[in-house]
């Protein structure tokens, strides 16, 4: 029974490791495409984005002259108002003017109203004349404006163009729509770096920032641009954290632009947690299936179990629930065969009963040898037959008996079928004191000296008594020494079968934990070690 | 010696009646537990069965005096246990052997010594035949000589009488008068009883 259960729980458990390790692969291959994904995200928004650089640098081109032209209109015109000036130039245009600190003081823009410019300071005094620049992204309304700058008396103007012509527009879109449909897409941002000048910008096209970057802002954005910039140098594309790098030559001319998407992994771990937490409730319901059956394959082994024992009772089981069933049909075979038994058994008790006075009364009316040895063979029969009706009620109660003295008393009550059979006892007894039932010992003793002078092939038998281990020993030979050895160790043996005397016999030896021995060498020697039994 | 046997089952209860009288034990049969008393009788010894009717054997161990033998099939330890403690002095095991059953009661009164047809009580000094008869010691000892025997030498009987010639007949004739035993002498063989 064990072994089922082993098995059975052996079954189990490889079937639960197998639907671990089967979830553990489809979490890592669900983590694989979510990285190829990724990928392909990053690729995707930086083609979208160079895209909307070139459709802007296209403009440039077209524009640049308009710009100049615009310049030249506005310097024409310093003293006049600046958005009667904006009106006539148009809705892209933007008007800024500095004192003679760089300052900006007169502006259309209203961002960058007060803002200094010193920082350019070297570039507006690199050239003579009107220099334009490059479309530069503009952090507070994220779009690209590209200025046009003069240096006169002091002084600064520039004029800004903003690119945000429809078709600009639409590139720009495209990127918003990649975000929208993409939700790990946070943040996307590019960096521009010029080295020659020592120059970096941040840049972020999509969300506006509403102000300027204060000069500490700048000065951390122009460490940090330097910084990734050197790492790219080693290593492009990089992906760290939650996000990715990619350093490219900057579309609008001299210098590099790097382009950052920053990810955001809560939505792409919530699917991960999803599949996680299926994971382990799917375990755990395994895990619940696996207990519940394991515990009802317990119950029904624990019935097996207790069921058996019944049987080997041979007892009526009280039981109630799944099984009845079976129990039920059992117990009414059960009940069938006790009746059949008990009805045999009375019976014999009746004809047990009914020989008592005869046999008695016979005993004692018996006068000459041949009679007596008959009755007294009778009297043994009866005797045997009497114990083992009453087995099952069998006396416990033991005394210390002088067992030299009782066996001399039965060697002398068998006297006339010793003489009748003509066999000759030689008795060797020591002193030894058992504790035993007195009718236990004396159908033990007496079937022995029967067996004995049943089976002897001479005239000869001999018991001895030494240490308390008692001998019967007669001439002859048995053939199944073997049978005879297994039916005084079978339990059930006094249940009948191979003669009743051996059957009390084993039954005694058993209950007692007597030590039994077989001899056979042309002799046939029983013996016994009573020394479990000595009085104590 | 008197004996009662309390046995309902008649054919067993006279074959011990049987048996026992031809011992020379005067014997009196009772079929169940109460007629015992009716007979108004007091006896040295009773054989009891335990499955009796009208009062159990085992009751009546405590009713009866003198000595107690319960003659019984149904001995299982409770029995026994209970008879022992009751007062039983034995137990016999129904079927038994005529040997037993005698070996057993002579064992139980030793002062009572059968010879020929008559008792001698060794205690009370007394010769118990058809009539009680008070005796001497010396009377006792000359008596005890026959037992098991047929014949005495003269020599054994002047030994232990310390009488010869005539005192030793008288000694016998008034043995004689007072017990109505005859000794006779044959010739080579010694004297015999009778």
């Amino acid at each position: 029974m064990k072994k089922v259960f082993f098995f059975f729980f052996i079954t189990i458990l490889i079937f639960l490791t197998t639907i671990f390790i089967l979830s553990i692969n489809l979490y890592n291959a669900d983590k694989k495409i979510f990285n190829l994904q990724k990928e392909v995200i990053f690729y995707k928004t930086l083609q979208a984005s160079k895209d909307f650089l070139f459709a802007i640098i296209n403009e440039y081109q077209q524009q640049k002259t308009n710009i100049i032209k615009a310049h030249k209109f506005v310097l024409s015109n310093l003293d006049k108002n600046f958005s009667v000036l904006k009106k006539q130039l148009g809705e892209n245009y933007e008007i800024f003017l500095t004192n003679k600190d760089f300052i900006i003081t007169k502006t259309t823009f209203q961002y960058d109203k007060n803002f200094s410019l010193a920082f350019a300071k070297n570039y507006f005094l690199s050239h003579k004349g009107i220099g334009i620049s490059k479309p530069i992204c503009e952090m507070a309304t994220t779009n690209f404006i590209a200025f046009s700058d003069s240096y006169q008396k002091g002084k600064v103007l520039q004029i800004g163009y903003i690119f945000n012509s429809p078709k600009i527009e639409e590139f720009k879109k495209k990127i918003f729509n990649l975000k929208k449909q993409n939700k790990m897409i946070k943040d996307i941002y590019l960096y521009f770096l010029y080295p020659n000048i020592n120059f970096a910008s941040k840049c972020n096209f999509l969300v506006p920032l509403h102000r300027k970057y204060t000069l500490k802002e700048m000065n951390e954005n122009q460490i940090f641009t330097f910084k990734l910039f050197d790492e790219l140098k080693k290593q492009n594309p990089i992906f760290k954290n939650n996000s990715m790098y990619i350093l490219s030559s900057n579309p609008f001319g001299d210098g590099y632009m790097i382009f950052k998407i920053d990810m955001d992994f809560s939505v792409y771990q919530a699917k991960l947690d999803k599949i996680k937490n299926i994971l382990i409730f799917t375990i755990l319901f395994l895990l619940f299936i696996g207990i519940v059956l394991f515990l009802y394959f317990k119950k029904v082994i624990n019935f097996i179990e207790e069921f058996a024992k019944q049987i080997q009772n041979e007892d009526k089981f009280e039981y109630k629930g799944e099984f009845e069933k079976i129990v039920n049909s059992y117990n009414q075979t059960i009940e069938k065969l006790h009746k059949l038994i008990d009805s045999k058994k009375e019976f014999l008790e009746f004809v047990m009963h009914e020989l008592k006075t005869p046999l008695a009364i016979l005993s004692l009316n018996v006068e000459n040898e041949i009679s007596i040895s008959a009755i007294k063979k009778l009297n043994m029969a009866y005797d045997d037959m009497a114990y083992f009706l009453e087995f099952n009620k069998s006396n416990t109660k033991t005394k210390k008996v002088n067992l030299k003295k009782f066996i001399e008393d039965r060697i002398f009550y068998f006297d006339d079928i010793i003489k009748i059979e003509k066999k000759i006892v030689y008795a060797k007894l020591d002193e030894c004191c058992i504790d035993i039932n007195e009718s236990d010992l004396e159908r033990f003793v007496d079937n022995n000296i029967s067996n004995a002078i049943k089976y002897s092939t001479t005239n000869f038998i001999k018991i001895t008594l030494k240490d308390c281990v008692l001998r019967f020993e007669n001439d002859g030979n048995i053939e199944n020494k073997d049978k005879i050895f297994e039916k005084f160790y079978r339990e059930d043996s006094i249940k009948g079968g191979f003669g009743i005397g051996l059957s009390i016999i084993s039954s005694i030896i058993l209950n007692y934990n007597i030590t039994f021995n077989l001899i056979t060498n042309n002799k046939v020697i029983f013996e016994y070690d009573l020394k479990g039994i000595v009085c104590k | 010696m008197q004996i009662a046997i309390i046995e309902d089952e008649k054919d067993l209860n006279l074959s011990i009646k049987n048996i026992l009288e031809k011992e020379g034990y005067r014997v009196d049969s009772f079929f169940d537990g109460e007629s015992v008393f009716e007979s108004n009788k007091i006896y040295d010894l009773y054989l009891i069965d335990i499955n009796i009717p009208k009062i159990d054997g085992l009751k009546l161990i405590d009713l009866l005096p003198n000595k107690k033998i319960i003659i019984s099939s149904n001995i299982t330890d409770e029995n026994i246990e209970i008879a022992y403690k009751k007062g039983a002095v034995d137990f016999i095991k129904k079927p038994f052997f005529k040997p037993e059953l005698l070996y057993k009661i002579k064992n139980l009164f030793p002062q009572y010594v059968r010879i020929k047809d008559f008792e001698i009580d060794l205690e009370k000094l007394i010769l118990k035949r058809d009539i009680e008869v008070p005796l001497l010691k010396i009377e006792v000892d000359l008596l005890l000589l026959f037992k098991n025997r047929e014949f005495v030498a003269i020599t054994e009987i002047e030994d232990i009488t310390q009488k010869s010639g005539g005192a030793l007949y008288a000694f016998l004739s008034r043995l004689r008068k007072k017990t109505g035993l005859e000794f006779k002498n044959q010739k080579g063989e010694g004297y015999r009883i009778g």
